[in-house]
């Protein structure tokens, strides 16, 4: 177990950008060295392909490849059946959606909120009419419209689709309660749940939610780019129509018919991302030998602290989209005098990277927030509070050269 | 900060051209998208001379200066050289070196002058 948190030195862009600030670990997350190693000693030392070749090398890839299916069920305590991996979060959540398009009936409904991510709102969006497609209100707090969400829950309601944590407020869902409280009013309805933001924040156990599928992306979990996961229970996966078909994923073809392999391969068409896989199991290894608790409050307790400090800095001048009782590892704000972007820029200079502009959720910001705009900070490992310190520094100086002069 | 910088500044603080004409002949909005800008043109164009200008707008201090010093640059001019104006001529206007995103930033005042040019009142 690591005991304290300077987790830097995993990681080697710190070493090439002894300076970097890194605030938009919710974009996406710096990679450890043993990650890389994972990834280049596969490519080094066993490159070949999977599943398909008989000689050496390609039976020790496919056994790396396999045995990150098994170390990623037992980091969701679920069974390797069910893992099936993907290009990312956004693959993951087409795929369902395509693959239940043959199911939609022209009385579904289908639920959603503005907290959730494009990604998990667009592929829903495109499955059913407007009027069949609701999305919660939100409360003061930024929380979900329980009330209206289970109000609108009845017999046609085919799917419901909600993030364990937002990546605009860093707020979380009660996801164990919420979703047994849908199920208990329409058992037949799918819920789905966005697992993006949530991997470094909780422990994710699929099977304690009432969920049917749920999606993350390798990359904002110190993995590499390109793999993600799709989670389903089995009999949610078996409904799923594969929308891209071709290599690895059949049984038989015979030019009149096919038949698909079992699950998880029918899912997982063409030569996989390997490397990827590879550099995934190696990313849940790394994480499975940190003291989860430990990362979850040095997280939380940066993000509490900067909340504060930009309190304490701005007052009635800032606007923090984040509920000070909910905080995970996420806030997004608005600080009168300067435009995000500006703000962005200016940190920029000081080798600060924070995000502004709506992060992919502009139902969020545009009909619910009204405002076109927020500045993001998310934290990592390897922030420090002298990161947030800095960060709190330049911003003050940042607003002090945008601000309007006034007249 | 150097000179270029401060030049943006003070367009941003102290716009020249910053409202909407009351008789406009021709006029524009424009958004976007990644960082929510949104720019309104207002042109008075007689026999084809540009002859007043002026936008009004949220956004950045790029897009707002350049808005501002683009409208400097046109008034008097033909509206046909509007056609002709090209990213390099806002990257000179502005007078300095724009990152990808913020580069969509400044050329959003020549997107909307080009649409406002199309859209006669
Ligand atoms: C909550 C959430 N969902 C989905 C996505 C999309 O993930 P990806 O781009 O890895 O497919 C992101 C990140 O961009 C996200 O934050």
């Amino acid at each position: 177990m690591t005991s304290q948190f300077s987790l830097k030195k995993d990681f080697p862009i710190f070493v090439t950008r002894p300076d970097l600030v890194y605030l938009d670990n919710a974009a996406t997350s710096l990679t450890p060295s043993c990650v890389l190693k994972a990834m280049d000693d596969y490519y080094s030392s066993c490159r070949g392909t999977v599943t398909r070749g008989v000689y050496q090398i390609s039976e020790e890839a496919t056994s790396q490849y396999e045995s990150v299916r098994e170390r990623t069920a037992v980091f969701l305590n679920t069974k390797p059946e069910q893992i099936i991996f993907m290009p990312g979060t956004t693959h993951g959540l087409n795929m369902i959606a395509s693959g239940l398009r043959d199911d939609i009936k022209p009385h579904h409904t289908i639920i959603t909120t503005a907290l959730n991510h494009h990604a998990h709102f667009v592929p829903w969006q495109r499955l059913v009419d407007p009027d069949h497609f609701f999305v919660c209100p939100l409360t003061d707090t930024l929380g979900i419209d329980e009330d209206f969400l289970l109000t609108h829950i009845d017999e046609n309601t085919f799917l419901v689709a909600l993030p364990l944590i937002s990546n605009v407020t860093g707020g979380r869902i009660d996801a164990p309660s919420l979703t047994r409280k849908i199920k208990d009013i329409n058992p037949r309805t799918l819920i789905v749940l966005d697992a993006a933001q949530a991997m470094l924040n909780e422990s994710v156990t699929p099977e304690d939610y009432s969920c049917d599928f749920l999606c993350f992306s390798g990359h904002k979990m110190y993995g590499p780019t390109g793999i993600g996961v799709l989670w389903g229970k089995t009999e949610a996966l078996s409904l799923l129509e594969p929308f891209v078909v071709g290599g690895d994923m059949i049984t038989e073809v015979t030019t009149t018919h096919t038949t698909y392999r079992a699950l998880p391969h029918r899912l997982e068409p063409g030569t996989p991302n390997i490397s990827g896989v590879i550099g995934l199991g190696a990313a849940i290894d790394y994480i499975g030998n940190l003291d989860l608790s430990q990362l979850h409050n040095h997280k939380h307790g940066l993000i509490a602290y900067c909340f504060d400090e930009l309190q304490n800095a701005f007052g009635d001048d800032i606007t923090i989209f984040s509920d000070p009782g909910n905080i995970t590892s996420i806030l997004s704000f608005a600080l009168k005098g300067i435009h995000p972007h500006d703000l962005a820029g200016y940190l920029d200079t000081h080798n600060i990277c924070v995000r502004a502009g709506n992060h992919c959720a502009q139902p969020l910001h545009y009909e619910f927030l009204g405002i076109p705009a927020t500045t993001r900070i998310s934290v990592g490992a390897y922030t420090t509070r002298a990161d947030i310190d800095f960060f709190i520094n330049k911003t003050k100086e940042a607003r002090m050269l945008y601000q309007k002069p006034t007249v | 900060m150097n000179v270029a910088q401060q030049n943006i500044l003070d367009h941003y603080h102290y716009p020249e051209y910053q409202g909407s004409l009351e008789k406009p002949s021709h006029t524009a909005t424009c958004k976007n998208t990644t960082c929510g800008d949104v720019l309104t043109l207002t042109l008075e164009i007689k026999s084809g001379i540009i002859q007043k200008a002026a936008f009004s707008g949220e956004g950045c201090a790029i897009s707002q200066a350049a808005a501002d010093l683009f409208i400097e640059m046109i008034i008097g001019k033909h509206m046909d050289s509007l056609k002709e104006y090209t990213k390099d001529d806002i990257v000179k206007l502005i007078g300095l070196e724009l990152s990808p995103n913020r580069l969509k930033c400044a050329l959003l005042c020549l997107e909307t002058a080009q649409r406002a040019t199309k859209s006669e009142i």
